[in-house]
């Protein structure tokens, strides 16, 4: 079908989209589409002075399926997307300018970002002070916090989807698989979340589940920012699932009540849990307990957001730098 | 303190919303800060990581920004509306959809058809049935389980309508576009799960003039969520309705069904704080929407006793069984004969039209008592005892049918009285069905006409008008009925043993529309 029309779900990219976006320059790319960077043309032009700076945006071009029969319209992930970023005003959530169409292609326009996380982590050349991964996760769980205070699970929180402004601001985005929470009786997809950035309950299939799954994935990107790389770096769900064990130990009836009826649970040889002041050796007492309360293994013993933000490692010295002390300059 | 819902030592950590009240951070149940707890049934207990409470505020904060201007000129679409939920729910259930998500396609559908914009402007009768698929589709890829968002060709199928692609995808952009890709809109599910995760019985109720609610708790409840679900159901499906905030909804369904509980105060202070509105806040026309379904269920609605005389009200308070007894027949006898009048129209047999003279349904001495007028040719019973809140609503209900051409009007069967002395009333009620007010009082007279095919029966609208009067199938109507209890009736459950032994009881009710 596709080989016949080839033309037909082709987007005609001419370099200014609606008359009012400028192409500069493709930025990005992933599953969900193209990022691009684009000039607001209509901006300049009813600017009062002639020397008003030029504003720049963030255009995502969201992919259309391969197969034409699976073509529903406007994608839900995209739906989705547009209306949580249309409620949600808040210095961490990165904000919607513009939605537009194209033929059946949707454009979402965003705020220009310089970098995202991930790079500032896996970064050679940067050096992560205890202030600098305060700064960070303060700033994750005023995010997490507004989310879910909104009745939203992210549910694909990873430094990828973290993405920092020039002035060191950190902004969640890609709400593609975010969803409301409210109720507690609708069962959910397992299909969320990148998987070293997953929660043990999704892992083992469990249908309900709640934003505590976001709290894991904050806390997987804690020990990522300690260790400068991923913290469990599975191939696939099992292993996965050995790798959180290995440090956090086997669950069992005890640890995590109602663990063997998740659909998918399977028996793992038991380890005991291990202490993080002895994989991060020079880490401070409140570090590791604030790292083994995100990474609790049973959800409902899990920190919430808000015992994260009042706990005693971002009270005591040293405080947490300003956004804008991060170390931005080097991030290319 | 410790929480009587849960029965867990939360008192010291509560999550308080406000000074005064919160909720139990162990199962989410209402309390306040003198420890009235609420309490629900064990599948509405959540661990809660953020206030229910707050929920419900969010919800009534979100309304203050969802403020639509419903019109009430759009006829068509108000004629239409009733048979587009019965498509929405339809398609749903095929399609695998929550409730949730098919009440969200109907508040998608109202603000579409019923507020002015490019939609409403040019919107027809044929393209509403597109209109509201497409409305369920949103509402699939916005609200529905994960990657169940239902591809074109499903909705065409489940809908059974031929929807072009193309037009789907037009109205699916135009339709986000109105909505301004605000599509988290407040419904009534969805401010009723706020509130039903907390509880609307507390512990500060009482029942019966006094009793207390702890000995029958669990049955209460039972019957507080079936009750509401049905009252949620009755008030989506009310077009007049449809134009009110969703907490107010809310609030009318759960007073509603705090009254047929027999609840003292059924607009308690704690649901008056839980809500965050007063009983005087819920718009007239809301309660009297559910006043009239109570005042059906309820024999001892206070707009019953302030119509009806003392001895009246002493009669019909002993009749209750009686009087659902009458209502199932009304329903039993116009499913009947409907199936028989589709019969006849089809096969014209005389056989199947006897069967309708001589219906098997006898009436008992008890039930003539409870001052029954009924049909004495084709067992039709109809208690006597509607007052004029119903009547009117009856009336106006078929007037309007009738102007619109949806019920053929012609003669049906004459009636007789059952009980002496209330023959305005006969004729208010033949003059409804149709009937012929002119004609004697003895059914035997106008045998004939019965027999003659041509003469309409029961048709599909008066049916569809006995069953909303009857709020759906017998064992609902008991079930309902059932939930009026109290401590006298309690004493002679044997009343009642028709319905205790259905095993069907204890199940969901059957929602009329779905």
């Amino acid at each position: 079908m596709e080989k016949n029309n080839p033309e037909e779900f082709k987007v005609p990219f001419s370099p200014l989209l609606i008359g009012r976006y400028k192409m500069i320059k493709k930025i990005g790319k992933g599953s969900y589409g193209s990022v691009y960077k684009v000039e607001d043309i209509k901006d300049r032009k009813t600017a009062t002075t002639p020397d008003s700076p030029k504003k720049y945006f963030a255009v995502k071009k969201m992919k259309l399926p391969a197969n034409r029969l699976k073509i529903q319209g406007i994608d839900f992930t995209t739906l989705r997307e547009i209306n949580i970023l249309q409620e949600i005003k808040h210095e961490n959530i990165i904000p919607l300018v513009d939605v537009f169409h194209i033929n059946r292609s949707t454009f979402m326009v965003m705020e220009l970002m310089k970098s995202d996380l991930s790079k500032l982590m896996f970064s050679r050349t940067i050096t992560l002070t205890i202030p600098h991964i305060k700064c960070i996760m303060l700033q994750i769980f005023y995010g997490l916090k507004e989310l879910h205070k909104n009745w939203i699970i992210h549910r694909d929180l990873t430094p990828n989807n973290l993405l920092i402004s020039e002035d060191g601001v950190l902004k969640f985005s890609d709400f593609g698989l975010s969803r409301f929470f409210a109720s507690n009786n609708r069962p959910m997809t397992q299909n969320v979340v990148t998987l070293h950035y997953r929660a043990p309950e999704i892992l083992f299939g469990a249908n309900y589940y709640g934003p505590q799954i976001d709290i894991f994935s904050a806390g997987c990107i804690l020990g990522g920012l300690l260790l400068r790389g991923t913290l469990f770096c599975g191939r696939n769900d099992i292993d996965q699932m050995s790798q959180i064990f290995k440090i956090m130990g086997t669950p069992s009836e005890e640890t995590w009540e109602g663990v063997t009826n998740l659909p998918h649970y399977v028996e793992f040889e038991e380890t005991p849990p291990q202490s993080f002041r002895i994989l991060f050796p020079g880490i401070d007492e409140d570090l590791a307990n604030l790292l083994e309360g995100l990474l609790v293994l049973d959800p409902n013993k899990r920190l919430t957001v808000e015992q994260c933000i009042n706990h005693p490692f971002f009270n005591k010295s040293p405080d947490s730098c300003d956004p804008d002390e991060l170390p931005m300059d080097d991030i290319s | 303190m410790n929480c009587q819902n849960c029965k867990s030592t939360c008192s010291e950590n509560w999550i308080q919303v406000d000074e005064r009240v919160g909720n139990c951070s162990e199962c989410g149940a209402f309390r306040t800060k003198e420890g009235i707890v609420s309490f629900k049934l064990p599948k509405f207990n959540m661990k809660p990581d953020f206030a229910p409470l707050e929920h419900y505020h969010t919800i009534l904060l979100d309304e203050n920004y969802q403020k639509y201007q419903f019109l009430t000129t759009q006829k068509q679409y108000y004629s239409e509306r009733k048979k587009l939920i019965e498509l929405l729910f339809s398609t749903g259930k095929k399609l695998r959809q929550t409730r949730s998500t098919v009440y969200l396609a109907i508040k998608y559908m109202d603000i579409i058809l019923n507020t002015s914009n490019e939609i409403s402007q040019i919107a027809f009768k044929s393209s509403f049935k597109v209109i509201a698929v497409v409305c369920l589709n949103i509402a699939a890829k916005f609200d529905s389980l994960d990657l169940n968002a239902p591809y074109p060709s499903e909705l065409q199928r489940a809908s059974g309508c031929g929807i072009p692609y193309d037009s789907m995808i037009h109205y699916e952009r135009e339709i986000c576009k109105i909505l301004n890709w605000n599509l988290k809109l407040g419904t009534l599910y969805h401010t009723i799960e706020a509130l039903t995760h907390q509880g609307i019985i507390f512990s500060d109720d009482t029942r019966d003039q006094g009793y207390s609610i702890e000995e029958d708790l669990q049955e209460i409840l039972f019957k507080a969520n079936n009750l509401l679900e049905y009252f949620m159901d009755y008030i989506t499906k009310e077009a007049e309705c449809s134009h009110f905030r969703s907490t107010h909804q809310a609030a009318a369904c759960i007073l509603a069904v705090r009254k047929l509980l027999n609840l003292d105060n059924p607009f308690s202070t704690t649901l008056s704080e839980m809500l965050m509105f007063t009983e005087d806040e819920i718009p007239p026309e809301l309660l009297k929407s559910t006043n009239y379904v109570i005042s059906l269920l309820e024999l001892e609605s206070p707009e019953k006793k302030d119509l009806q005389p003392v001895e009246a009200q002493s009669t019909l308070k002993s009749n209750l069984k009686a009087r659902v007894k009458i209502l199932e027949k009304i329903h039993d006898f116009h499913s009947r004969a409907f199936t028989q009048k589709r019969h006849c129209t089809s096969v014209h047999s005389s056989e199947n039209s006897s069967k309708i003279s001589n219906p098997e349904i006898t009436l008992s001495s008890e039930e003539e008592n409870a001052g029954l007028f009924y049909y004495e040719d084709s067992g039709l019973q109809i208690p006597y005892n509607l007052d004029d809140i119903e009547l009117s609503y009856i009336e106006n209900q078929i007037h309007r049918q009738m102007m619109s051409g949806q019920m053929p009007l012609g003669p049906i069967r004459s009636a007789s009285v059952g009980s002496d002395g209330y023959g305005t009333y006969k004729d208010r009620i033949s003059s409804l069905l149709g009937g012929n007010t002119k004609g004697s009082t003895s059914g035997k007279e106008n045998l004939e006409d019965l027999n003659n095919d041509e003469s309409p029966l029961i048709t599909e609208e008066m049916y569809r008008l006995t069953e909303k009067l009857c709020f759906g199938s017998p064992s609902q109507i008991m079930k309902y009925s059932n939930s009026r209890f109290s401590k006298e009736k309690d004493l002679s459950k044997n009343d009642f043993v028709d319905f205790d032994s259905d095993p069907n009881t204890d199940a969901k009710p059957e929602i009329p529309i779905a």
